[in-house]
């Protein structure tokens, strides 16, 4: 009998090479195979007379396909993986037809490769636009990536046009047309849903907005010492005008971000947002700032605004509507950030004037913000991870 | 919608205990509204929020950065064939023999990784005669077994008839469809397919064949105690043991002695580490038995396999380990996955899941009917049965206590559930 290399995960189930069929055939028929087969998930979104293409496919099926482990240890790296990845999207781009109007319409690379992971592995991330001669209004879609090769594969397409209908392609159907909503509120809101979305679900800017709503509800007496305010009216219209300031701020910075006017490095942006979370909460401790915190978040959301330009792209920005999409997300991060704040400052000011408030809370919520983002700054400033393989540990153990 | 400044200001300053309930009141009200507006917002973005099992793209910070570990390199022996193979078969799709040796050798792999990309590899090789019902007999029985694979069982069969006349010597033929036989519960059909074997094959794949469908109707004391005669037999380095003690722990089990089965099912899997019916086998007993505590250690670095997976998550809930919740959202995210494709592949498994883990007896009951109508194995039965109870719809289970009544099936556990089922229905 044959032993296989140790170690891979995918390796379990085997017989015997000689009696695999017979041992297969009649032990566990009926169970379920063991892994997931072969997909790949398309986010389709079509503006106008461009079509978005955020195509994901398995780093497995690539290897297949076009060979991405380049030194053949097993092991692709993402140096091995950029390498290919021009060969990965003429593959891609050769089984995929988009026509619009009896036209064929032309695919283009729009931004650089990515990696993301899906249930069953690391699959590959390529950002496509197809330009098609007219505005889409009916689009057919040819799909045959890796037929030749794995008949069970199937394409998942995902329509982004407001109605998020679910494509399947398999190798009995490799050819669909559909009508595109031509819903133009639709893009706004989903550039809007887009916005709260990434307020919500980034950690970083929900913790800089609750370094800057802590205090939102007490204010220093000229000694330092904490007194509660009076009026909750007031504490909201002054923490509006300090998150306001701030979408103000980064509204302009993502913009010039958008239209290209204005880059910075990523790793730059994502450090100093970190650093600006550090700064905010430690502010809570020694206190620097005291008045006029709209200014500091004014300055701050500047900043922020360029990190945001990278998840307008995920949210498939472009020239056509730009500013509608810039627009709906900017709403949506004010909404966001407003929904945040009408939950969290009326149960600080009932809470203003307990022990637990002033210290636990404020200072030690302030505390432990510091801690995380200066985590992040490290992980970030020095591309070293800490909390993800941390976390992974606690989880196991 | 907030209380004019000067008036609550003024009760501040004059009655102090009323501002402090004006303040209550208006916080009370700014909270209700922000958690109504909450709420809608919540529902409205959960939408724009990624797919299941799917986490955000990003950008590897170094190029030496390890993004996936192939499952095989591509150094591997059977890559380099499979690729020459595949390369062969461009220049001549219709070669036949050539299709039909990538199809094996992916077939093989399939079953030695349990990765069913391989069945798709070898699909596709036989592209040109895969909708042709009168295949040269090397595709029938390979479509076969790929059919059976996707659980088209009747597909699967009438490829099969029409291989056993034109390869009426070729065991596999005969195996196959004994198996495709029993899955669909045509215990007698099955059993005369059995019957060439004695003729064309080693005598343990018969003794296994006939063993097999025994143990189902009734018989499985019997047919164990002549499958242990059988392997005595058999020397201890060869890979056929393995394969005997595994169904001589499944007989065993069935017949009732769980002890003897996971030390037999053990055995097998001391022969062949690798085979992952066998492993999942034991992590049953070992969780039917009350020893979920063994499970962990048996299945660790598996659970790449759904079925595994599905028995590891199954144990840590029981006893409270720490990567329950992970495997648990891992099986659902899998499960999930199945689903957007359209699989339905995974009913008894899902089933399980929903009535196990997530403790959702009603949704377990549909997944389990619906399998049935699939498949008949004792394991779907089971499933069906316990959903039914867990439902309070003893109801729903009568196909499976007919199936059970029929067979004579004598398994303890299904023998109990049938009484439970049967004293609930009078």
């Amino acid at each position: 009998m044959k032993r296989r290399r140790g170690g891979g995960r995918s390796f379990v189930g085997a017989r015997s090479a000689r009696l695999a069929l017979l041992a297969f055939t009649l032990l566990g028929a009926g169970q379920a195979w063991a892994h997931k087969p072969s997909d790949s998930y398309l986010t389709l979104r079509p503006v106008r007379s461009l079509v978005h293409v955020k195509w994901d496919i398995a780093v497995r099926d690539l290897e297949v396909a076009v060979g991405v482990d380049g030194d053949g240890d097993g092991r692709v790296t993402w140096g091995e993986l950029r390498a290919q990845a021009p060969a990965a999207r003429a593959y891609a781009v050769a089984h995929l037809a988009l026509t619009a109007g009896g036209q064929r319409c032309v695919p283009e690379r729009e931004r650089d490769e990515q990696v993301v992971g899906h249930s069953d592995g690391a699959y590959l991330v390529q950002f496509l636009v197809f330009r098609c001669p007219l505005p889409v209004s009916a689009l057919v879609v040819d799909y045959s990536l890796l037929f030749d090769l794995d008949a069970q594969h199937r394409g998942l397409a995902r329509l982004d046009d407001g109605t998020g209908r679910v494509l399947i392609f398999d190798t009995d159907r490799r050819h669909l047309e559909l009508e595109v909503a031509s819903d133009r509120g639709g893009q706004l809101q989903a550039a809007i849903r887009a916005g709260v979305h990434h307020i919500w679900a980034g950690y970083d800017h929900v913790l800089f907005l609750l370094a800057l709503l802590l205090p939102a509800v007490l204010r220093r007496r000229d000694g330092g010492a904490w007194m509660g305010v009076t009026r909750l009216g007031g504490a909201l219209a002054d923490v509006a005008r300090v998150v306001t300031a701030f979408t103000l701020a980064h509204s302009l910075t993502l913009t010039l971000a958008a239209l290209g006017l204005v880059s910075l490095p990523s790793r730059v942006v994502e450090s100093l947002i970190a650093a600006s979370v550090i700064l905010a909460a430690a502010n809570n401790l020694y206190p620097i700032l005291r008045r006029d915190r709209w200014i500091a978040a004014f300055a701050l959301g500047l900043l922020h605004g360029f990190g945001f330009s990278a998840t307008l792209r995920d949210a498939g920005l472009s020239g056509a509507g730009l500013l509608k999409t810039l627009f709906g997300f900017n709403l949506g991060v004010e909404i966001g950030q407003m929904a945040i704040v009408a939950v969290f400052v009326p149960v600080a000011f009932v809470l203003r004037q307990t022990r637990i408030y002033r210290s636990a809370i404020l200072l030690g919520g302030s505390a432990v913000i510091v801690a995380v983002a200066s985590v992040w700054f490290v992980e970030r400033a020095f591309a070293t991870p800490i909390l993800a393989p941390l976390a992974a540990r606690l989880w196991s153990r | 919608m907030f209380a004019p400044r000067s008036a609550v200001g003024l009760a501040l300053r004059s009655k102090p205990r009323h501002g402090t309930a004006t303040h209550l009141r208006t916080a009370a009200r700014v909270l209700l509204f922000a958690a109504v507006a909450g709420g809608v917002l919540a529902f409205w973005t959960r939408r724009s929020g990624s797919r299941d099992g799917e986490g955000r793209p990003f950008s590897p910070a170094n190029d030496s950065d390890v993004v996936e570990t192939l499952p095989r390199a591509s150094g591997d022996p059977h890559v380099i064939e499979a690729k020459r193979l595949r390369r062969l078969l461009a220049s001549n799709p219709r070669d036949l023999d050539v299709a039909a040796r990538l199809a094996r050798l992916e077939i093989d792999d399939a079953r030695s990784t349990s990765d069913p990309r391989h069945l798709g590899y070898a699909q596709a090789a036989l592209v040109p005669w895969w909708a042709d019902a009168g295949a040269p007999a090397p595709v029938l029985i390979l479509r076969a077994t790929i059919r059976q694979s996707r659980h088209d069982f009747t597909g699967a069969l009438s490829d099969l008839e029409r291989a056993i006349v034109v390869a009426p010597d070729d065991p596999q033929v005969w195996l196959t469809r004994a198996v495709v036989l029993s899955v669909l519960g045509r215990y007698g059909e099955a059993a005369q397919s059995c019957r060439p074997l004695s003729r064309i094959a080693a005598s343990l794949v018969s003794t296994v064949c006939v063993a097999s469908i025994q143990g189902i109707t009734g018989h499985a004391l019997e047919a164990a105690r002549r499958l242990a005669g059988e392997l005595y037999s058999v020397a201890p380095g060869d890979p056929m043991r393995a394969w005997g003690l595994s169904v001589l722990a499944e007989l065993t089990a069935w017949a009732g002695n769980h002890p003897e089965a996971r030390r037999l099912a053990a055995e097998a899997l001391a022969g062949d580490p690798n085979d992952a019916y066998t492993r999942a086998l034991l992590a049953d007993l070992s969780i039917a038995d009350g020893r979920a505590a063994d499970v962990p250690p048996l299945l660790a670095g598996r659970e790449q396999n759904d079925g595994l997976l599905l028995r590891l998550a199954i144990a840590e809930d029981a006893i409270g380990a720490a990567g329950a919740a992970v495997h648990i959202r891992d099986l659902a995210a899998r499960f999930d996955a199945a689903r957007a494709r359209g699989d339905a592949l995974h009913g008894r498994e899902e089933a399980r899941f929903w009535l196990v883990i997530r403790r959702d007896p009603e949704r377990a009951l549909a997944l389990a009917r619906a399998n049935w109508q699939v498949q008949h194995e004792p394991a779907d039965a089971q499933i069906l049965m316990e959903a039914a109870l867990g439902a309070h719809q003893p109801e729903a289970a009568e196909p499976a206590v007919i199936w059970a009544r029929e067979t004579g099936f004598q398994d303890p556990a299904v023998l109990a559930l049938r009484r439970r089922i049967e004293e609930a229905g009078r």
